[in-house]
């Protein structure tokens, strides 16, 4: 890899793959295992306990002085089988580039450009994005970077003038349940913290090792206080069973305010802008890992990879055809995010510790 | 090798595929709904804007809008019959939706709104209203060439000024009360004197037209609600009528206490006022204990006719419109889980208390008579 990235492109980096279908969908995902509108708590201890969990992977991965994570896996698995754990991780990327760029065809499906073929506005993202990784990680910084704060001004913005629909009686009474179902939908905001698990890659390319912590816990804490307030806000406007049976209640959120005054009446576009430039984002960074995984992995050259990924992610995100589909195959990567996450860090940690001890003693 | 790059960009310039030229559009500012006289079919009537100049040499007084209306079975099937008479209709502008009685007493609310959630253009900001008359007849009343549709959306903003009008009722709102326990009051439009007026209000319960409440009764639920905006109370003292204008709201306390099975409702809100009007020939306002009393008047006043419409929604209506179910599942959230489907029940049979603050700062610019 050339070119290493500051600590504040990291956050960036990590920030703007967290945001993507999650945000737009994550109150009714959450809602609808809590039964009650105490999905922000969920999302708040969901966000500590794994930014807890964060804080000791880099601590793992720093004590083995990490450089790259592919390398490291070939110590712990050897060669052949990190070969194919590897593959394994190489399409769970692409399945999420492809998810995430079919989600994004969905939404312009439906609340923009009704006639406009899906096929063309999946192949053009896909396409900008492989021409932004012909930049590789240095590329994909620079434009993260530029649009994250753009994202969070703009959404901030028309949070702003929703305060007049948002009623805070719906989000009450707090726990009225008690902590178990709480508990419970813990599992339920998987989707919302997809792009953490990316890191562990990331983790050789910063330049200062010492500050690659308070980097990714920026770049996470960034999107989780921003699904925070999405929460609270959409259930307080829409009230929990309504919550529960819209499509996008992000999006049905904004639609139901409008303000008078000034030239833009309708927010719901600006978010809908927004998001766009989101879901290019994230499906650039997984796109990219996928093909940086292949490189690693195939020993050839990481601009054929670009090239074979194409008609790959292309073909995944047609396979769904319908939106029970997409939403099916967001819980089926849901169920893979933890492996990569939490399970194949620690498993590779613990054999590469066993096998190094040996070798020392 | 360099060309071929521009060749390929080729088609970037050739447009977008969803462009459409806007004087081909339909674009709809009200939608009415009515029972069509064919059985089990509804009658969609879509206010069109005619944009300005379209054919000004013809008519120069040219209205500015025109009505369609078709009839079918469901509504989007309808809007689709709709094209057999306009051009593609676009609902991204709809800023009312009009429902006839008639309909709400034979089909569902959330059937008749069904349609306009899922509609990705249709925004949950569209304000609805209930009308006596056919919803046809409202939307062809144009005053002066103004469209109907907006003389409509322009009324409401009238709340400010008095407390006759219920606070709006939006698309979203009513699709969420309607998932929560499905009784609210909407508002509803008349013809009075050939001018488009806000009077009187349904009662929905459970999807279904229960009841219909005069101006009177809505004055009394916006009180209930602490949702007055403005207004007059009128009153009498010392045998002559004065008038006191509602100024702020300075605050709303509501309170539930459950005793067994037994609910108590204490709600208590508090305004700032100005005596606006005096009658009485012996006026004396620069005397505190003359603004006191004047005070206690009309206190009096609004909690008898709050007490009269709690006497109606749990007697006559059985419902608990004023959105009071919150309060108590907030603050006995087990009892409400338990309770829930037999909600209007247990309103009705609920010992509601009112309290209301008034407190007049000012009486204008004159404070006494001789």
């Amino acid at each position: 890899m050339d070119g290493k990235i500051l600590s504040g492109e990291l956050a960036a980096i990590i920030s703007c793959s967290m945001l993507g279908i999650g945000m737009l969908t994550l109150p009714r995902t959450i809602t609808e295992k809590v039964h009650s509108s105490d999905g922000w708590i969920v999302l708040i201890l969901n966000g500590l306990l794994i930014a807890v969990f964060v804080c000791l992977l880099v601590a793992m991965l720093k004590k083995h002085q990490v450089t790259n994570y592919f390398t490291y896996m070939e110590e712990a698995f050897g060669i052949w089988l990190s070969k194919i754990v590897g593959l394994l991780v190489v399409l769970y990327f692409i399945g999420v580039a492809s998810f995430e760029v079919l989600a994004m065809s969905e939404m312009v499906r439906f609340y923009l450009l009704e006639d406009t073929p899906e096929e063309i506005v999946i192949l053009t993202l896909i396409l900008a994005s492989v021409h932004l990784l012909t930049g590789k990680i240095k590329a994909i910084a620079k434009v993260c970077v530029f649009f994250l704060p753009l994202t969070i001004v703009i959404v901030l913005f028309i949070y702003l003038l929703s305060v007049r629909v948002v009623d805070m009686k719906n989000i009450q009474p707090v726990l009225s349940k008690g902590l178990l179902p709480v508990m419970k939908g813990m599992g339920s905001g998987a989707l919302s913290f997809f792009g953490i698990e990316l890191f562990i890659f990331l983790f050789g390319v910063v330049k200062n090792q010492n500050k690659v912590k308070s980097g990714v816990l920026l770049g996470f804490f960034i999107p989780v206080i921003l699904y925070v307030i999405t929460y609270i806000l959409v259930v307080a406007t829409l009230s929990v069973p309504e919550v529960k049976a819209v499509t996008w209640p992000t999006i049905s959120f904004i639609q139901s305010f409008e303000v008078k005054g000034i030239f833009i009446e309708r927010l719901e576009l600006f978010l809908l802008i927004t998001w766009i430039l989101q879901f290019f984002c994230t499906h650039a960074i997984y796109y990219y890992f996928a093909a940086e995984g292949m490189t690693r992995i195939f020993k050839n050259a990481y601009t054929t990879n670009l090239i074979v990924l194409v008609p790959v992610v292309f073909i995944l995100s047609e396979i769904p055809k319908n939106t029970i589909q997409i939403f099916k195959m967001s819980e089926m990567l849901g169920y893979v995010f933890p492996v990569i996450l939490i399970g194949l860090p620690v498993i590779a940690f613990v054999i590469v510790q066993v096998k190094r001890s040996r070798r020392s003693r | 090798m360099k060309r071929l790059w521009v060749f390929l960009l080729i088609p970037l310039l050739s447009g977008c595929w969803d462009s459409e030229n806007i004087e081909e559009l339909s674009l709809v500012v009200g939608v009415g709904i009515d029972l069509s006289k064919n059985k089990n079919e509804i009658m969609l009537t879509q206010q069109i804007l005619v944009p300005p100049g379209y054919s000004l040499q013809e008519n120069q007084a040219k209205l500015k809008f025109k009505n369609v209306t078709v009839s079918a079975k469901t509504l989007h099937e309808a809007i689709r019959d709709s094209l057999l008479l306009t051009n593609t209709v676009l609902t991204n502008h709809q800023r009312i939706l009009l429902i006839n009685e008639e309909v709400l007493r034979e089909i569902p609310m959330e059937a008749i709104i069904n349609q306009s959630i899922r509609d990705n253009n249709t925004r949950r900001s569209c304000f609805i209203f209930l009308t006596k008359r056919p919803t046809k007849e409202i939307l062809q009343r144009a005053d002066d060439g103004e469209i109907p549709s907006n003389v409509i959306y322009d009324l409401k903003d009238n709340e400010k000024r008095t407390n006759k009008i219920l606070p709006t009722l939006t698309l979203g709102q009513a699709s969420s009360s309607l998932q929560s326990d499905g009784s609210f009051a909407i508002q509803a439009v008349d013809i009075k004197g050939g001018k488009l007026i806000l009077q009187g209000a349904g009662v929905i319960n459970n999807s279904k037209l229960v009841g219909l409440m005069n101006n009177k009764d809505i004055e009394s639920l916006n009180w209930l609600n602490g949702s007055v905006k403005g207004g007059i109370i009128e009153a009498v003292h010392h045998g002559a009528p004065f008038s006191v204008e509602v100024d702020k709201r300075r605050r709303r306390k509501i309170t539930t206490e459950l005793n067994g099975d037994q609910l108590t409702i204490n709600i208590s809100v508090g305004y700032t006022a100005r005596l606006s009007e005096d009658w009485y020939d012996k006026e004396n306002s620069f005397k505190e204990s003359y603004l006191k009393e004047a005070e206690r008047k009309a206190e009096e006043k609004v909690k008898k006719d709050v007490e009269k419409i709690i006497w109606k929604l749990q007697h006559q209506y059985k419902t608990g419109v004023a959105g009071l179910y919150r309060y108590v599942e907030n603050q006995h959230p087990k009892f409400w889980e338990k309770n829930k489907e037999k909600w209007d029940e247990i309103f009705s049979e609920a010992d509601i208390k009112y309290q209301v603050d008034l407190k007049i700062i000012d009486f204008g610019s004159k404070g006494g008579i001789k």
